[in-house]
């Protein structure tokens, strides 16, 4: 949890600090795997992160037309609008603050009994404590509807109410606040059992052994100790359910929270500044929590992140203690038991609430038609993945172990893709990505192309030609309107292999290269690859083989059909591997301008980074979504390895991507698994961020999942929800195994590492 | 283990289907040579899914579609005006086409088909820009359960039953804003009563209300389980729930005169795929595309001739002379005041 920074004070005049920024720059760039992973990082995060925020929040203040305007904020403060919507803004915060205690309470509850009652069974509870963090959030919302709805199982048949007007029903500000509860109390519960795992005994016997009470020493020495963590998980809760929009829609009743406010004004008034001035509103709590939560809480840690469990733990003496909290956890466990169990039958049930006859009804419905949505969900969420954790490993990697200016801006922007709430990414994504200014473009390449010519140019006429001559002939290229313009720039990769070949550069570095000719070139015939299998799909008889199929040509193309723009990113970075430390000058120009050309024709072909539609653009919400995770594994991983190894690595001459390879990333890799874990979780699982980006060819079945709900009925929303509960499971089983075979039982995976 | 040769086997079959599948013609008609369509759907998940097959296995184009109600996907081919993802929108109620129109989305098609309708001069639009593909009533959806647990109680027969104390908060009906079904009802409301009278009404009978649901058919589902005991449902919806899905529940209509809604369809402007758009575009305006709505459980009146009714009583009610098209030029005006007078008003509490 705790993240000591490790910052530089800058304390020197305003002079030296600009010599030591730029010797820093300097260098760092002398390490260009050091510089790569930071650049890109650095991209990746503005592209995805910082410019679709900004969009979104500069929305709110520009009308249609392009004019100044404040009338969504105006409409606060004024008599006709004003009530409607500060009450809209109070109930969301009643909502945050009454989540965040109940979750934090829950989660209390479930730590204390784990860590100090000796609770029976505390494995089985301690999974199902961790539940709720794998199934689609609305899935709670479903079992309750259905378990105390007004024709609930347990309202009308166990209990046998009948809804008379009146009646306070499950729908409304209480159901909300209980079902949200229950979805977030296990991060709760992962923070305040660390925590409380961690907390030194000493102080508490001796405290006993000095003849304090019971009550006194818990009020006086434990909460006090578990303060931070208290604090932590509240204001966690509170940004988590302020940003949840899946759980509102469906039980909130007719009290309309922040999150589906804005997401109503989007598919019902289609109204995106109105939706823009409710983000700004909704975003400023949430940054201001999760600013306090990071700078203040975390810096207030009373333990250390090295300190492994210290010894002995407390264990709790009195009898009515120790079981009263192990009933109530088993209470809440039974309870989502219920849940659950209720959401699988219900998937089973003919008509929920008329007909419980079991049938394989909708099972068969969903098979057909939410086949697509099913795979095309599993096979991007599986996709980003390995993504997500990488970069989450690496951002972690340059926040702990390296100085830099502006390294607090990524730890924090890395951080913020996540914290806030999914619906303002999701508009924002589809503001800029839909038709993207050029100046995107032309920033991104800009960069990438001046870092290029600084590492790949030895000297200052050589980056002049490289960068003039590269961009000149890729602007041109890109212009110049081709059919077969991958095929072109295949073989530009060849005349590179073949000038690397004349270099002497080694044969590796020819073969990569053919081979990322081959790989261009395989734009032009995605067509050709994947038409066999789309026409045997349409040779079929219609149905669940026919959409699977045909899906199957889908994810090739999406494998070797990457947008240019984002394409050309990779391929500067593969340029620099492939032509760095050319001796002859000749050559070394030459191929710069190749190797630097191709990027920038691919940088400015059609209309540069316009992803709606496609599905890289789910990819890259996905990867924001959960790079935090994996950031924050990363981070706590790092800081428990001493870097003097680390140091020694590099004193014996191994340079630092050596290092990363053969020393770090081994003593990180659990944390990587853990990574991966929570990373596709919350792919699978995240439905406020892409709710605006699915599309005819890329569904999500989150999204299939709210539109099912009103108009298949429940029985086919819950069985989506069985699927994805089940994947989520598998994907959790198959990955503990195969780290479980790897480390032989040294270091398993520890899941509460990412919070 | 498999046997070698029977390794061998397949990978033969599996080459042989493929070559087979490289060497065959494209298409039955020349003239199409697009391999895909990208439909935006508004009618329920099932009929969309079958459409989708039924297109396919005629005409040997894969149909990709997503399915979004009709304020939802109004919102969506807004926001993508610039670089259209979708190639042809097929149903919800024509106000959203007409708005669509109005921002310039459509693209005019005059198809050979327009031959085929009923009723041209109202189902059609005087530029081309979208058609009507089927028509279907307003009805009420009362829980015969629940009318049975309260004897004395009828199911309304007008619009005006509906503020009657025994359904305070015992209505269901969707947010105008997310459903055409609801915006439909507001505006056959405002047609009955006039706008004056109307809004009045409006307010009375939102505060009798339980709940506003995001997609239009969700009500009838909801008050068949008992969530509710009235829902303001299409009829074909209700009629759906009734024979399909077995809930208990009994279809009425407003004696005064019921809305009614024609499902709309037009091609996008600026569309990727627009030879197979304009080919799904004439096929649903034959008799054969529009006679599939009851296999797929969709009972909604054909627009065009030569297609047997499946359920005739439904259009056979007193129907208003619904004005699209001043339901369609006022909806922003009329969403925006309900959103804003009627729902956030104090009176309407859970």
């Amino acid at each position: 949890m705790a993240e000591s920074e490790t910052t530089v004070k800058v304390t020197s005049t305003k002079f030296t600090g600009l010599t030591r920024r730029y010797r820093e720059f300097s260098l760092i760039a002398r390490d260009p795997v050091l510089f790569m992973s930071l650049l890109f990082s650095g991209i990746f995060i503005t592209v995805f992160v910082v410019v679709p925020l900004f969009r979104t929040i500069s929305g709110g203040f520009f009308n249609a037309e392009g004019a100044f305007d404040l009338t969504y904020f105006g409409r606060y403060f004024d008599d006709y609008f004003g009530p409607g919507m500060r009450r809209v803004f109070f109930d969301t915060m009643t909502m945050g603050l009454l989540a965040a205690t109940g979750g934090t309470l829950v989660g209390f509850i479930f730590a204390y009994a784990l860590v100090r009652c000796r609770i029976p069974g505390s494995k089985v509870i301690h999974w199902l404590a961790l539940l709720p963090t794998v199934s689609p959030p609305f899935a709670l919302s479903l079992a309750m509807i259905l378990l105390f709805g007004r024709s609930g199982v347990i309202t009308r048949r166990v209990l046998g109410i009948t809804y008379v007007q009146g009646m306070n029903d499950i729908y409304g500000m209480d159901g909300l606040v209980i079902v949200q509860t229950i979805t977030f109390f296990s991060v709760a519960y992962l923070i305040l059992h660390a925590m409380l795992e961690r907390l030194n005994p000493a102080m508490e016997e001796a405290a006993a052994s000095l003849g304090a009470s019971r009550f006194h020493i818990f009020f006086t020495i434990t909460l006090p100790l578990l303060i931070p963590g208290i604090a932590g998980s509240f204001l966690l809760l509170f940004v988590e359910s302020l940003a949840d929009l899946g759980n509102p829609l469906f039980i909130a009743g007719n009290r309309t929270v922040l999150s589906a406010q804005i997401f109503l004004a989007v598919i019902g008034e289609y109204d995106y500044q109105k939706a823009s001035a409710l983000s700004l509103v909704l975003i400023i709590p949430t940054l201001l929590i999760f600013l306090v939560q990071r700078y203040y809480v975390n810096r207030r840690a009373y333990i250390s992140v090295t300190g492994k469990p210290s010894g002995s733990q407390v264990v709790e003496k009195s009898p009515v203690i120790r079981w009263g909290f192990n009933v109530a956890a088993y209470v809440i466990c039974g309870f989502v038991i219920l849940l659950y169990a209720t959401i699988i039958y219900g998937s089973f049930s003919e008509a929920w609430g008329v007909d419980f006859t079991p049938t394989l009804r909708h099972w068969q419905l969903i098979l057909t038609r939410g086949v697509e949505a099913i795979l095309d969900t599993t096979f991007l969420s599986a996709l980003a993945t390995p993504f997500a954790a990488i970069l989450g490993m690496a951002i972690a990697w340059l926040v702990v172990r390296k100085n830099f200016s502006g390294k607090q801006a990524l730890d924090f922007t890395s951080n913020l893709g996540g914290a806030v709430p999914g619906t303002i990414l999701g508009i924002g994504y589809v503001m800029t990505f839909n038709k993207p200014s050029i100046a995107l473009a032309i920033g991104v390449y800009g960069l990438l192309a001046l870092f290029f010519a600084q590492v790949v140019g030895k000297n200052v006429r050589d980056r002049l030609v490289i960068l003039g001559l590269a961009t000149a002939a890729g602007v041109g290229l890109a212009q110049a309107p081709s059919p077969t313009i991958y095929t072109v720039i295949g073989l530009l990769y060849f005349v590179l292999a073949g000038i690397l070949a004349v270099a002497r550069q080694g044969r590796l570095r020819v073969i990569l290269a053919v081979m990322a000719g081959i790989y261009v070139m395989s734009n032009d015939w995605a067509a050709a690859i994947a038409a066999p299998i789309a026409n045997l799909s349409r040779n079929m008889e219609r149905g669940f083989w026919s959409n699977a199929i045909f899906q199957l040509s889908d994810q090739i193309k999406v494998l070797i059909q990457p947008p240019p723009s984002l394409l050309a990113i990779a391929l500067v970075f593969a340029g620099i591997l492939l032509t760095l430390g050319i001796r002859q000058r000749g050559l070394r120009v030459g191929s710069g301008v190749i190797a630097l050309l191709i990027p920038c024709t691919l940088s400015f072909m059609d209309v540069p980074f316009s992803l709606v539609g496609g599905a890289y653009i789910i990819l890259a919400a996905y990867m924001v979504r959960s790079l935090p995770a994996s950031v924050r594994a990363g981070v706590a991983s790092l800081q428990q390895i001493d870097p003097s190894i680390e140091e020694a690595s590099n004193i014996l001459g191994a340079d630092a991507q050596y290092t990363f390879r053969k020393v770090t990333l081994p003593l990180i890799l659990p944390a990587l698994v853990s990574g991966l874990i929570f990373s596709f979780t919350r792919h699978m699982t995240s439905l406020s961020a892409i709710i605006f980006l699915v599309s005819a060819r890329w569904r999500i079945v989150a999204a299939s999942i709210l539109s099912e709900w009103e108009q298949g009925g429940v029985s086919i929303a819950a069985a989506y929800s069985t699927v994805i509960i089940i994947f989520v499971l598998a994907a959790i089983g198959i990955l503990s195994l195969v780290t479980n075979r790897v480390f032989r039982g040294r270091g398993g995976v520890d899941l509460s590492i990412g919070l | 283990m498999y046997s070698k040769s029977f390794v061998k086997w397949v990978v033969i079959a599996l080459l042989a289907v493929m070559v087979l599948a490289a060497c065959q013609p494209a298409a039955e008609t020349p003239v199409v040579t697009d391999t895909e369509l990208n439909l935006l759907c508004t009618p329920q998940e099932e009929w969309c899914q079958g459409m989708k097959q039924e297109f396919e296995a005629k005409y040997g184009i894969t149909v990709n579609y997503v399915r979004m109600s009709s304020g939802e996907a109004l919102a969506r081919v807004n926001a993508e005006k610039d670089n259209p993802q979708f190639d042809i929108w097929w149903g919800g109620p024509i106000d959203s086409f007409i708005s669509a129109k109005e921002s310039g989305l459509l693209e005019p098609y005059d198809s050979p088909n327009y031959a085929n309708l009923v009723d041209p001069a109202k189902t059609k639009d005087a530029d081309n820009q979208w058609v009507g593909i089927y028509m279907g009533s307003l009805g009420f959806a009362t829980n015969t359960d629940w009318l049975a647990a309260n004897p004395g109680v009828e199911a309304p027969t007008s619009w005006d039953d509906l503020l009657k104390p025994e359904f305070k908060g015992q209505i269901m009906v969707a947010h105008p804003s997310s459903s055409g079904t609801s915006y439909t009802a507001l505006a056959t409301i405002l047609q009955i009563k006039g706008e004056e009278a109307g809004w009045e009404f409006i307010k009375q009978y939102a505060a009798q209300v339980s709940q506003f649901t995001k997609s239009g058919a969700a009500p009838a589902k909801f008050v068949g389980q008992g969530e509710a005991a009235v829902g303001i449902v299409f009829s074909h919806d209700i009629v759906n729930e009734i024979d399909n899905n077995k809930l208990p529940l009994k279809l009425t209509f407003p004696a005064e005169g019921t809305g009614y809604e024609i499902g709309g369809m037009g091609i996008m402007k600026g569309a990727k795929h627009i030879q197979a758009a304009k080919l799904w575009f004439d096929w649903a305006l034959t008799a054969e595309a529009q006679a599939l709505g009851p296999t797929y459980k969709a009972y909604q009146a054909p627009t065009v001739k030569g297609v047997t009714l499946s359920h005739p009583e439904l259009m056979e009610v007193n129907l208003i002379d619904y004005d699209f098209q001043w339901a369609g030029t006022n909806k922003k005006a009329f969403v925006e005041r309900f959103t804003n007078e009627i729902v956030s008003a104090d009176n309407l509490k859970q």
